[in-house]
């Protein structure tokens, strides 16, 4: 607990939860690359939404019996020191995934539209060293930043739905359940993933002003990039038909379509203003959370000095993550990260909330 | 690490961004931009002929406006579109850029040979837009029309710009195809794709205005109106204006046009209709087994001009009578696009199959492999509702002569 | 090696520590002594008989028993109170010296001035000497009385020049402190504007007064400011400036924490706001704290006019500010590296006037900024005179020049113009210049990176803006932690009735500023009399 000194109020976790799915979301909408029959992909997202319901609330429900204290905290203190360390090093090694993918899908992103000829190393390094910087600021710092950057990336994302209205054909999304509602198993799993990220709410959750609030703002969260996700799978099948699963990025390439007057086309430089704000945030608050959990795994006294060698690190995992955008695509699309997460998640909470059952009825007896 | 330290690393941050070389610099005039490009066959055997216009930006806005062209016309060849792009660089000084393309157009000789192999490249490339106006050129080379121009603009794509959003908005003779909307065309299963045709008009027989010459005299323009047919991605025909604009009352994107009538009883005397709204709805049936399509069209005009006096108070029947024949002249435009899809084409180009696609889906399993000859026999019900609704500031005509 | 090392430690000692005592030492430890005549040496030794030490003796009483002494530096002292107060009510005794000393006497009876203290330290005789007492020394007594008379001359109460309103007070703070406190008491009538006074500088000693409204302003942040204060060791604090960086929070960051203002209209309204303010001898700006970011934007016109006009302007400030910020590197990013942004009519235009230039637009870019600097500089630095010619030589002769002769573009004039004009529309001066100063790293940061290098430096800025804090409070509060209710005083300007609780909840301890339901009605129209009333 010494070590982060800082409170946040749950609008402001809301906020990094917000930031964090829609780094995912617009960027590069892993459901929708290569799934076939396109036009229901958003009833996957629907699926998956409705899944992550009650994966949120195991969440906040342990963090509930071990108040104050952050996942790797209570893992040391419900399942002894030696297995409490590994639960943790699994957080840690998936939190790390996580920082490795993320960065990863914006450095490829920002090479294909925007500027193409600048190597991957140059956007990658300097992600990270402002997310790093910002992660040091400590946690009040970035989530008082994510807070208000919130408030600029939801008037772009309404901004971004809005705007390409003369594009779109609604009729494109049918027909409806085509192959059956059975089908839309796979692709909820894999997007799964997506909301699996949510477990570094293990990290924040401790740290909140208003204990109670947990709860409350992080279903918000939870709900709205749920729904982001749901309107931009109806918004690309209504823009792009069939060949939506053809595309890299299919948020930007909405973004390409937009033309005001045949005098505001081609705004999605500004679109990349919203990745690296939120990206940027997001990358802080995992730098961050790995930086905490380390440093409670080895009982050290600080955190800050931590975060500049974690990015370092992260910066040639995230280069030799990949050999290319295929495989970066098939990971993220073709289940291995849906899967792996689930897998992780399930190995970290089901142990946690097994030792306290058997505490409860051991306390009970 | 204090303060000094953070602040250390942020200067070494930006030193480091000195010592590179800012790899996707470019000088804004070190590009040439890109107004249009024409694609054709080349000479070559196997070959592609890329042509682009560049515009020349000092002839348009510079310090002193010159009278002379404000592009230029240059052709490079390739086996594919991309290597014919990077070929534009042994003879343009200027890179050309295409974030600013308006039009892909495309020779009639290489659009049926089919026009897969040469779009790839326009829909991935991060420079080029999805929002390119795809036209095929009747009659002759993509780089022919390429040299033409047009009055009231110095830039042709912004002239051809304005004639097909003229058109589209108030002729129906044309067909605003986007690169976007042809992809998805050639992807929808039960649809075939259509683009806008061009032609050139008033070319003086062997001049190649490639090289400069002064803007007084505009010896090539073109004409943007009608449609091309295509089966799969080869084009297999076309539809003249008034079939296009039967395509267009089907797919229900009349924005707005002028249907010429004869007022009842006089052969010689005609009526105007100013056709302001019109919508189409179009419902795929299943009958004993058989698919039919009923298109229910409804349109909305106003009485515009007549030759005739004609008190519409005093002669009501006349007023529905007149409506009734929009009725019977849109029936015929309908028909003969339908007669020239079905039987002279082959090709669905309104899209029937998709809409079985999309509602009845496990029948469109079955009929999809078929489906080519089912169109040809497809039974279509047509159903076209007029309304005439107002006559401008006159409510009758001026002269009873 | 370890001598040098002592030596050095040595040097800094003294740096450190022993200054104020240094300082101190020496002759002028020592009391006053009986006699008139080694006073008068001692002091005239101190000040090195300089001109303007005026001593005269006098004889007290008609009975001319006792000499006294009067020392007073001429030109501090007003020098009708001297011959009113002090020489006539010394010469004119007729009286006899009663019981008691003569100093007694005299302080209590006979001297009229407003303040008369009694010393017998000679650092404060020479101290009240310095600063405009005049001190009365009696033969046989090792005491003195200083007597307040100054009345030195002074800049007369005129119109701020740095921050001119068009509706509102038109007065400014002048050099002296007292006059400012007087202006400040003017505002406020209430007993409770405390003035905490200190003085800060060994030699230069000058008067500091912390201004505050007791049970408004928040006890921690006054106790902080004493604090601070009461650390400073320096020789000398000529303005407030000097005075704000030693205080300040961040002292590395571009952004000020604390507001310097010249108008007491200001320094009052946000003193009710529950800040507190610094008021500094010898210069007419004053310090308020603690500031937050919205503050800078915030002119006083916004709360005398309507509150439309007052949000609108808040509003274009706020934009401006940014504009200000950002425009040059914005333009050579998109012109450099995203030219499929603009529209492809504006994109040839600017093309074509580039076309001869033979600069890439960076550098285009960055000489007009720097000539422009050197261009405002000069012109704030030149005589009144030559003003004018300048600016109108500056901007129409080489602007057109330099594009005529293809050194730069027409559309980089137009955007360096732009944003200088912006710039200005800052109401503080301080986060102007700051803002100007950062715009060249995000030049430099768009020309290599194009408008990702611009949002990455907007990211670290706004990070860093998120991180500061000015005397404990978030400097970018209501925005940072978003507190809802002080929403009303920062984008837009809520109409004072709606102005219930004082914004800057987090840190005052009186919340309310009013009562609520202030809204003006107009009045109901009068009950109709109904027969029998």
């Amino acid at each position: 607990m010494q070590l982060e000194k800082g409170r946040i109020s749950g609008r402001q976790m809301m906020a990094l939860i917000i930031l964090g799915r829609i780094v995912s979301i617009m960027i590069t909408f892993p459901l929708i690359t290569g799934l076939s029959p396109v036009q229901d992909a958003w009833l996957a997202g629907l699926v998956s939404l409705a899944v992550a319901i009650p994966f949120l609330l195991w969440i906040i429900k342990l963090a509930e019996w071990f108040p104050d204290k952050t996942i790797i905290e209570y893992a040391i203190e419900a399942l002894g020191p030696f297995f409490g360390r590994i639960i943790g090093a699994a957080v840690l090694s998936y939190l790390i995934w996580d920082i490795v993918v993320a960065t990863r899908s914006i450095g490829d992103s920002l090479t294909v539209a925007i500027m193409p000829d600048t190597p991957i190393l140059v956007f990658i390094i300097v992600l990270l060293a402002i997310a790093a910087n910002a992660a040091r600021c400590g946690l009040e710092v970035f989530s008082r930043m994510g807070e208000n950057s919130l408030f600029v990336v939801l008037a772009f994302v309404l901004l971004i739905w809005v705007l390409p209205y003369e594009k779109t054909d609604f009729l494109r999304l049918k027909p409806v359940l085509s192959q059956g509602p059975l089908w839309l198993i796979r692709p909820s799993i894999s997007s799964f993933s997506f909301y699996t990220e949510l477990i570094v709410l293990g990290l924040i959750v401790p740290y909140l002003n208003k204990r109670d609030e947990a709860l409350k703002y992080s279903l918000l969260g939870l709900l709205i990039s749920g729904v982001i996700l749901v309107v931009f799978a109806i918004l690309v099948v209504a823009v792009f038909g069939p060949t939506a699963n053809g595309l890299t990025m299919p948020p930007y390439s909405l973004t390409r379509m937009i033309t005001i007057a045949r005098f505001f086309e081609r705004v999605e430089a500004i679109s990349m203003g919203v990745w690296l704000l939120s990206s940027g945030i997001n990358l802080a608050t995992l730098l961050w959370a790995t930086a905490i959990g380390l440093a409670q795994i080895f009982n050290l006294k600080g955190y800050r000095f931590l975060v500049y060698p974690i990015a370092a690190l992260a910066v040639p995992l995230s280069v030799v993550a990949f050999e290319s955008i295929v495989e970066l695509e098939r990971f993220l699309e073709y289940d291995m990260w849906g899967y792996l997460s689930i897998i992780m998640v399930l190995v970290i909470l089901l142990p946690l909330t097994a030792a306290w059952l058997f505490r409860r009825l051991r306390s009970d007896a | 690490m204090s303060i000094r330290t953070r602040r250390l690393v942020l200067v070494v941050l930006i030193l480091m961004m000195f010592l590179t070389s800012c790899w996707n610099r470019r000088e804004i005039e070190t590009l040439g931009f890109v107004l249009a490009v024409g694609v054709d066959k080349a000479a070559e055997e196997g070959k592609i002929m890329l042509s682009v216009q560049i515009a020349k930006p000092f002839a348009l806005a510079g310090p002193s406006v010159v009278a002379e062209r404000p592009f230029w016309l240059v052709s490079s060849t390739g086996y594919t579109v991309f290597e014919a792009i990077r070929n534009f660089l042994s003879q343009s000084p200027r890179r050309p850029f295409w974030a600013h393309n308006r039009f892909i157009l495309i020779g009639e000789e290489l659009a049926r040979e089919g026009i897969m192999e040469i779009i790839d490249l326009f829909a991935r490339d991060g420079e080029s837009r999805r929002t390119v106006q795809v036209v095929i050129v009747k009659g002759a080379k993509a780089v022919d029309l390429l040299q033409a121009e047009f009055e009231l603009e110095r830039l042709p794509s912004e002239g051809a710009q304005g004639i097909l959003l003229g058109s589209l908005a108030g002729l129906g003779t044309t067909v605003g195809t986007e690169l976007n909307d042809l992809l998805q065309m050639l992807e929808l299963p039960g649809m075939e794709p259509v683009a806008l045709r061009a032609e050139i008009v008033d070319r003086p027989p062997d001049v190649d205005l490639r090289g400069q010459s002064k803007r007084d005299v505009i010896s090539t323009s073109a004409r943007l109106s009608g449609a091309a047919v295509f089966k799969k991605d080869k084009l297999v025909g076309w539809l003249g204006p008034k079939q296009t604009r039967g395509l267009l009352w089907i797919k229900g994107e009349i924005k707005g046009t002028v249907l010429v009538v004869e007022y009842p009883n006089e052969q010689d005397r005609l009526i105007t209709v100013e056709v302001i709204r019109a919508s189409s709805k179009v419902t795929p049936k299943i009958i004993d087994g058989k698919p039919q399509i009923k298109i229910e069209i409804n349109v909305e005009g106003n009485l515009g001009e007549t030759q005739v006096f004609f008190d519409p108070i005093t002669q009501l029947e006349k007023w529905a009578s007149i409506e009734r024949r929009v009725a019977e002249a849109i029936r015929g435009e309908v028909q003969s696009v339908l007669d020239a899809a079905q039987k002279e084409y082959k090709s669905d180009i309104f899209g029937f199959g998709t809409s079985f696609y999309r509602n009845y889906y496990k029948e469109w399993e079955r009929m999809q492999a078929d489906w080519d000859r089912l169109f040809q026999e497809l039974a279509v019900e047509i159903d076209i509702r007029t309304g005439l609704r107002r006559s401008g500031l006159a409510v009758r005509g001026f002269l009873d002569i | 090696m370890s001598k040098i090392l002592d030596i050095l430690k040595n040097m800094l000692k003294i740096g450190r520590r022993g200054l104020k005592e240094e300082m101190e030492q020496g002759a002028w430890n020592a009391p006053l002594s009986n006699s008139l005549e080694t006073n008068e040496d001692t002091i005239s030794n101190a000040f090195g008989h300089s001109g303007d030490l005026v001593l005269r003796r006098l004889r007290l009483g008609s009975a001319h028993k006792h000499e006294i002494l009067l020392v007073y530096i001429d030109g501090l002292v007003d020098n009708n109170l001297i011959s009113t107060a002090v020489i006539k009510g010394i010469l004119s005794s007729s009286k006899r010296v009663s019981l008691g000393s003569p100093i007694d006497f005299l302080q209590e009876q006979m001297i009229l001035a407003g303040s008369v203290k009694r010393v017998s330290d000679l650092m404060e005789v020479l101290g009240g000497i310095s600063t405009g007492h005049c001190v009365v020394l009696v033969e046989d007594y090792c005491e003195a009385l200083v007597c307040g008379v100054q009345g030195a001359e002074h800049r007369g109460i005129q119109e701020p020049t740095t921050e001119v309103v068009v509706r509102g007070p038109k007065e400014g703070f002048t050099e002296v402190l007292r006059i400012n406190t007087a202006m400040l008491r003017r505002k406020i009538g209430s007993p409770r504007l405390w003035f905490e006074e200190r003085e800060v500088g060994t030699i230069s000693k000058t008067k500091v007064s912390i201004a505050y409204i007791k049970g408004v302003a928040s006890q921690s942040i006054v106790e902080e400011v004493r604090r601070r204060i009461e650390r400073i060791t320096t020789d000398t604090i000529n303005e407030s400036g000097q005075l704000e960086e030693y205080i300040e929070d961040a002292p590395l960051s571009p952004f000020p924490t604390l507001i310097r203002t010249e108008r007491p209209d200001r320094v009052a309204g946000e003193l009710m706001e529950g800040r507190v303010a610094i008021l500094t001898n010898g210069t007419p700006f004053a310090l308020i704290l603690p500031a937050t970011f919205s503050m800078y934007l915030t002119a006083s016109e916004d709360y005398y006019e309507r509150y439309t006009v007052g949000s609108a302007l808040r509003f274009l400030r706020l934009i401006t500010f940014f504009l200000s910020l950002t425009f040059p590197s914005i333009y050579v990013a998109i012109t450099t590296f995203h030219q499929e942004m603009l529209p492809t009519s504006l994109v040839l235009a600017i093309a074509a006037q580039r076309e001869g230039v033979p600069f890439p637009a960076v550098v285009e870019a960055l000489l007009m900024e720097v000539a422009f600097e050197i261009l405002r500089e000069a012109g704030v630095r030149l005589p009144m005179v030559i003003g004018p010619a300048i600016s109108i030589v500056g901007v129409l002769i080489l602007g057109q020049a330099a594009v005529e002769a293809s050194l730069v573009s027409s559309a980089m004039i137009i955007v360096v113009a732009v944003t200088a004009i912006a710039s200005f529309t800052t109401p503080i001066y301080s986060l102007g210049i700051s803002v100007r100063l950062l715009r060249f790293p995000l030049i430099i940061l768009a020309s290599t990176l194009g408008l990702f290098g611009v949002f990455v430096g907007l990211f670290m800025l706004l990070i860093h803006l998120c991180s500061l804090r000015s005397f404990g409070v978030p400097y970018l509060e209501p925005l940072a932690p978003v507190v809802f209710s002080d929403f009303k005083d920062v984008m837009i300007r809520a109409p004072w009735w709606a102005m219930d609780t004082r914004p800057g909840l987090i840190w005052t301890e009186r919340p309310t500023l009013q009562e609520k339901q202030l809204k003006p009605r107009p009045p109901k129209a009068p009950r109709k009399r109904r027969k029998g009333e």
